[in-house]
C-alpha cells in the first residue's frame, strides 16, 4: 500500500453564525 | 433494515459550499452558520453531490488512502448523521 495517502477520519468542523 | 451507507442522500438546497484546496467550506443559509469538512470529508460531500451512495464512496476512499474498508464504513456513519443532524444532508 506504498502509493496509499495516509488516512484521517472524515471531520466536520463548525466555524461559528455569520452575521 | 437497509445500511445508511446504501442510501443515496442529497445535499441540502439550503448549504452554499465552495471548495478550498481539498477542503471544503459550508455556509448553511437556514441556521446562519459557517462548516469546514477536511479533506476525507470532502470527498464524501462530492461523492453525495455526484449521486453517489456512501457505500460506493467507501470503495473510492479505501482505493486510494491506506485504510480497511470496516473503518470507513464507520467513520462514514458517524459522520453522515452528523451531517445530517446539521441539516446539511437529507436521505432521498
Amino acid at each position: 500500500r506504498t502509493d496509499s495517502k495516509p488516512y484521517s477520519s472524515p471531520k466536520l468542523v463548525t466555524y461559528g453564525a455569520f452575521s | 433494515m437497509t445500511d445508511i451507507l446504501d442510501l443515496h442522500w442529497s445535499v441540502s438546497d439550503d448549504a452554499v459550499a465552495n471548495q478550498v484546496g481539498d477542503e471544503t467550506v459550508i455556509l448553511h443559509m437556514g441556521n446562519g452558520t459557517y462548516y469546514g469538512l477536511d479533506t476525507i470529508g470532502t470527498f464524501l460531500w462530492e461523492g453525495l453531490k455526484s449521486g453517489s451512495s456512501p457505500s460506493e464512496t467507501v470503495k473510492q476512499i479505501t482505493a486510494e488512502y491506506d485504510v480497511d474498508a470496516s473503518t470507513v464504513e464507520t467513520d462514514l456513519r458517524r459522520f453522515l448523521a452528523e451531517l445530517e443532524e446539521q441539516g446539511l444532508v437529507t436521505k432521498s
